[in-house]
């Protein structure tokens, strides 16, 4: 079993008499694209938060790596790259703003800051932030979080605002970061079938607690699905029958939205 | 701590405003003592020239320091960052405080080089004594710049926004404030406690009129340093356990 990264305990934290996490026991492996997935409000932003050192917890215990104690979290919060907002210098460039956070992480090599606005697709822009696009202000939030080339990735609804091709680069890009790099990546969003394409562990957040861990796997069922294609759908069903199989379901196949758009305007879904 | 620093000052010297604003209020200093140059011009004359000047400059520089050491940080939420990544609360707001002694100074001595050039261009011709009284003026505005950037910190932090905090410093480098507080100072049974002399400005003018006149106040200048660093606390200890957004 992979070593875990970061736990969470039985933690709780209140807003005055508002308690927004009721004893969250979470716990991220080593390699996992772990998912956190649940409706605005749920808590998903409050763990990062606490996570992060930005908030303040009133009960439970936080490890990152195998230590708990204050000094080990420090130590493990260095290991992490983070997005979960753009907090940039409007008048800077992109550039210019992973300059700054580059020498804020203490990062010398210079080529750092090429190779990850590379991985964006940002390295030809020269404006400034506040010319910046929405999309292309969260592929900048990605590339500061890449700075260092953390072991621990924290995205904070990394599509939000994204076209559909931002979202595929996207998702692409997290799979890519975490088969070739080894990188561990957890990642939240209210949109359950792009959370779905990209993780393989999911925490269900609900009124302040994990209800439910899972994996991909356990998203599988019993039933068997082929995919035939038939030009009479009832008499394929009597035939199936008349063989001895159950059919637990039929339904009219219709494309996805997405591989309509893509086939109607090119691009690449996943590459 | 020291990578947090360094990286804010790289990118507030690249920051046009403030380039601008510098460069406006040496060329303010060069043009009041051009405009002055004339008759009645000598060497006193001079002196009170740089003198009536650096009266604006707890206000007015003080307002470009403030703006640009803060001003960014707390619209673009990259304080928030910063923690992120491990540097802790008290170091952010301890950074903030040395980069406001830094830009201080820094601008404190370009206004001190054009002083002394103009000086030199326009034959004031001051001997050392006013030369040195001439330092001690500009030490004194940058000392009440760097007391009331720490001051006004208390309210930056805590309410993380500048809005409020930009007017209370003008408020309190415009003596508002404390006009305010001597209302009560003055109450009658409160008056003969004196405590007027514990303000922060009274503090500034009783140091730097005593070292004018060749003595040391050890407590005066004690009592600065405990405003300064003391208010930096107090900014610190109401971070400390304030909720962060993003």
């Amino acid at each position: 079993m992979s070593e875990a990264v970061i736990t969470l305990k039985g933690v709780q934290k209140s807003y005055g008499k508002h308690q927004v996490l009721r004893g969250v026991d979470l716990q991220v492996n080593k390699g996992d694209i772990y998912g956190l997935v649940g409706r605005n409000g749920a808590g998903k932003t409050t763990i990062f938060k606490i996570i992060l050192g930005l908030s303040e917890y009133q009960a439970g215990e936080l490890m990152i790596g195998s230590g708990s104690s204050q000094q080990e979290i420090k130590k493990g919060r260095k290991k992490i790259g983070f997005f979960v907002g753009s907090n940039f210098f409007g008048y800077l460039t992109g550039r210019q703003n992973l300059e700054y956070y580059q020498a804020l992480k203490g990062i010398k090599d210079k080529k750092e800051i090429e190779r990850v606005l590379e991985i964006v697709e940002l390295n030809q822009v020269k404006a400034p932030v506040k010319n910046y696009s929405m999309g292309m202000r969260q592929r900048l939030g990605i590339a500061n979080a890449l700075l260092g080339n953390p072991e621990i990735l924290i995205l904070d609804e990394p599509t939000n605002g994204l076209d559909p091709q931002g979202i595929a680069d996207v998702r692409a890009l997290l799979q890519k970061l975490n088969q070739e790099y080894g990188m561990t990546i957890i990642v939240s969003s209210h949109i359950l079938g792009e959370l779905q394409n990209t993780a393989h562990r999911f925490g269900i957040v609900n009124d302040g607690r994990i209800v439910r861990e899972i994996s991909t796997e356990d998203l599988q069922t019993d039933e068997k699905t082929v995919r035939i294609s038939v030009d009479d759908l009832e008499r394929a069903e009597e035939a199936l029958m008349a063989a001895g199989v159950k059919v637990l379901g039929k339904a009219q196949e219709t494309r996805s939205l997405e591989e309509y758009y893509f086939n109607l305007v090119g691009g690449k879904e996943n590459e | 701590m020291s990578n947090y620093i360094f990286a804010d000052l790289k990118r507030i010297i690249k920051r046009i405003p403030f380039l601008i604003s510098m460069l406006l209020i040496n060329l303010a200093l060069a043009g009041v003592l051009l405009f002055a140059h004339g008759s009645n011009w000598n060497s006193v004359y001079f002196v009170i020239c740089v003198q009536n000047f650096s009266k604006v400059l707890p206000i007015i520089l003080g307002l470009i320091v403030l703006s640009a050491v803060f001003l960014d940080d707390f619209k673009a939420k990259t304080m928030q960052v910063a923690i992120g990544t491990g540097l802790s609360r008290g170091a952010v707001v301890f950074s903030k405080l040395i980069e406001v002694c830094v830009l201080t100074a820094f601008s404190i001595f370009t206004i001190g080089v054009v002083a002394f050039g103009m000086g030199g261009i326009l034959h004031a011709e001051t001997i050392a004594r006013q030369n040195i009284e001439i330092i001690q003026i500009l030490l004194k505005a940058g000392s009440a710049i760097i007391g009331y950037c720490s001051i006004t910190m208390i309210l930056m932090f805590f309410t993380q926004t500048t809005g409020f905090a930009t007017l209370f410093y003008i408020g309190l480098s415009a003596h508002i404030v404390e006009g305010i507080l001597e209302i009560f100072t003055d109450i009658k049974y409160i008056q003969v406690l004196n405590l007027k002399r514990f303000f922060f400005s009274s503090l500034v003018e009783t140091v730097f009129t005593r070292m004018l006149l060749g003595t040391i106040d050890v407590g005066g200048i004690i009592g600065m340093i405990i405003y300064i660093i003391g208010a930096a606390a107090i900014a610190f200890l109401l971070f400390k356990k304030r909720e962060l957004e993003f």
